[in-house]
């Protein structure tokens, strides 16, 4: 099972797609509201990516980014899945709370 | 960003590998984070991956289980040598130099190929054994330098194994034989060093390098 912040970084990986790299889910994670260090991404991703949940290889370096490098980072079917049961979890644990009605 | 600070991010990032650290100053360059900003989030990564290394076995084998220990046996087998150099017999000498050399490079291999982004643990529970036995040397006839000299081999050893220097397993077995037999002709000699802990505990600490490289050379050949 995924833990929150885990299931964050899936989620927002999987809606930028080609597009998913550090700091663009960085940039992602805190447009949300909420805090998202480098130290926790990376370390974040590392874990997931021993889970097999994430790929992640060296992207292109931009001028933006001073001629440096990209972690580029891609959800595998295993990360799907465990982001499926993730949602599909919190959906039923939510289900007739007063929260979750509002 | 001041060259000040340029100078403190990129000192800052060395705590981190070189492929990640291209990444991080990169995501920061991308996010226009301020000075005090990009060194915070270098060094709150650089404490974490610090962290999770300390969570595996290997950098306490290294520190704490062989480096601290080691350091003041070899210190001790140091002094025997310089003291063997003023009144032992040549056998004595001999013996005590294979003992300090073979010793000392192995520990220094070990350390180096095992815990390479700790070994700033390693050096600091080597220097302070060192610095105390320093500080408490009170022999006229010898410097207290001499009991460093092991630190020559054993750096030699860290570099060798920080580079990942391949050691043949011929090699690894002359080196652990001859360790051996220098052990046997120091109990044959009867001779107990000047320091004072047990003599074969002493030497079975000390050879487990050794024994490490042999088995090592030996499974990955099998």
């Amino acid at each position: 099972m995924l833990g929150e912040f885990e299931y964050l970084l899936i989620s927002v990986a999987a809606r930028l797609g080609e597009n998913a790299y550090g700091a663009a889910i960085r940039e992602d994670i805190e447009a949300m509201g909420r805090s998202c260090s480098i130290g926790a991404l990376y370390t974040t991703v590392d874990r997931l990516e021993k889970k097999r949940l994430l790929e992640t290889w060296m992207g292109d370096a931009t001028p933006q980014r001073g001629g440096r490098a990209k972690r580029m980072v891609r959800v595998t079917k295993q990360g799907a899945a465990a982001a499926q049961e993730f949602y599909n979890s919190v959906m039923r644990a939510s289900q007739g709370v007063s929260w979750a009605t509002k | 960003m001041s060259s000040r600070a340029s100078l403190l991010l990129d000192l800052t990032a060395r705590m981190l590998e070189p492929r990640e650290r291209e990444v991080v100053l990169g995501d920061l360059a991308e996010a226009n984070a301020g000075a005090l900003e990009s060194v915070s989030q270098v060094l709150d990564l650089g404490i974490r991956r610090q962290a999770g290394l300390w969570t595996g076995w290997r950098p306490w084998l290294t520190g704490p289980g062989l480096t601290l220990p080691a350091s003041f046996c070899l210190m001790g087998v140091s002094l025997s040598v310089s003291q063997a150099s003023l009144d032992g017999g040549l056998t004595w000498l001999l013996t005590q130099m294979s003992l300090l050399l073979g010793w000392s490079w192995t520990t220094g291999y070990v350390v180096g190929s095992l815990s390479r982004r700790t070994l700033w643990a390693s050096i600091v529970l080597c220097c302070w054994p060192c610095l105390v036995c320093l500080s408490k040397f009170h022999l006229q006839a010898l410097s207290p330098l001499c009991l460093l000299w092991f630190l020559i081999p054993a750096g030699l050893g860290v570099r060798h194994g920080l580079r990942g220097g391949h050691i043949s397993r011929s090699a690894a077995a002359v080196i652990t034989v001859a360790l051996i037999l220098a052990m046997l002709i120091s109990w044959h000699g009867g001779a107990q060093r000047w320091w004072s802990p047990p003599l074969l505990l002493v030497d079975a600490l000390m050879s487990w390098p050794a024994l490490y490289l042999l088995v090592r050379q030996w499974r990955s050949v099998c």
